[in-house]
């Protein structure tokens, strides 16, 4: 009743008011779109084409990035592969490296062998006995030997004077203490065979020469030399 | 008369910002053609207004009928698998187009800039 008597009280028709009612409707519908469709688009609200056209770009996209997961499988294979090339040939040259520094004298090293001890009460064992004891240590396959701890490479060398025995320039004494790295048995024989090393030194006066066979031993290392006039040849 | 217009639509405004309608995006086609229809039939009263042949009775019910039909051809298009909206925005918007030339020469005839 409030709302007719304002109506005919502003002389307004019914239908100017079903006009208003109908701005009404059109300004919130309109507002009503517009916030709709501002809000982000979800993939029900698609049409069939568009989805058919996300799926095909998504197809493409899926299609592209598994080339690249192979592609990069692929490298990453390469590489591995490269690496483990590369791994192996360092472990080679370390193991190399190893060898050569053991054979050099410049690494310590261990393992079994035999321990010559021989007393010499007289004085009568010269650098030659050494050498021929070295040497035949040596044919038997010793890897590295060390006199009264005097590690022996290849620059190593035995020298009398004045009645005493010098090794590298150092004097050396009786009781002598010479541990050589080889297979024992074989170091053994080399020493005991009949005209051997015992024959030669158990005459002689005042020496005494004891062997004995070790399944463990460890050998100290000498520092290196450096190299004064050879140079490597590149092959 | 125009008062009414203009009020109605700023209420009509105030009110969507106000009351938030939960509708489906999927729905939000359908309000659009009906929005397209319910404008043309704006464009097409206030030609109706400078041609001096307004009628409200028949305005009311364009409006509606206009909207309603316009949404019903979307959906039936939809059902069937045809994009009938087409045809709905295609009539409208070149039936406003043709109204506003209209509106645009009443304007100027009437303000003797021709």
């Amino acid at each position: 009743m409030k709302t007719n008597s304002i109506i005919t009280s502003l002389k307004l028709k019914s239908t100017d008011t079903l006009i208003m009612v109908i701005f009404i409707l059109l300004g919130f519908l309109v507002v009503t779109q517009l916030k709709v469709q501002s809000t982000p688009q979800k993939l029900a609200s698609l049409s069939e084409q568009d989805l058919g056209q996300i799926i095909r770009e998504l197809t493409l996209e899926t299609d592209a990035l598994r080339k690249e997961i192979f592609n990069l499988q692929v490298r990453l294979y390469d590489y591995e592969r490269k690496e483990a090339t590369q791994r192996s040939v360092l472990n080679q040259a370390v193991q190399d490296l190893q060898t050569m520094k053991i054979l050099a004298g410049i690494a310590k090293v261990k393992g079994p062998g035999i321990k010559v001890s021989i007393i010499d009460e007289e004085n009568t064992l010269r650098g030659y006995d050494f050498l021929e004891l070295i040497d035949e240590l040596k044919s038997a396959g010793a890897e590295a030997i060390a006199v009264n701890n005097h590690r022996l490479k290849l620059w190593s060398f035995f020298k009398d004077a004045e009645g005493k025995v010098y090794l590298n320039g150092e004097v050396i004494e009786s009781p002598y203490q010479i541990i050589v790295l080889g297979d024992p048995e074989v170091l053994y024989q080399s020493l005991s065979i009949p005209g051997g090393v015992i024959d030669t030194f158990s005459p002689l006066p005042g020496v005494n020469l004891i062997i004995s066979r070790e399944s463990e031993i460890a050998l100290p290392a000498t520092k290196i030399r450096k190299l004064k006039y050879g140079k490597p040849i590149k092959e | 008369m125009s008062w009414i217009v203009l009020l109605g639509f700023l209420l009509g405004i105030v009110m969507g910002l106000t009351f938030k309608v939960p509708l489906p995006p999927i729905y939000g086609r359908y309000l659009g053609i009906a929005i397209l229809a319910a404008l043309d039939s704006v464009v097409g009263g206030i030609r109706s207004l400078y041609e001096k042949n307004f009628n409200e009775r028949l305005f009311i019910a364009g409006f509606f009928t206009n909207s309603l039909l316009a949404t019903f051809i979307t959906f039936l298009g939809d059902r069937v698998g045809v994009d009938l909206a087409l045809a709905a925005i295609v009539a409208f918007g070149v039936r406003m187009f043709q109204n506003l030339t209209l509106i645009r020469r009443y304007i100027f005839q009437s303000r003797r800039w021709e």
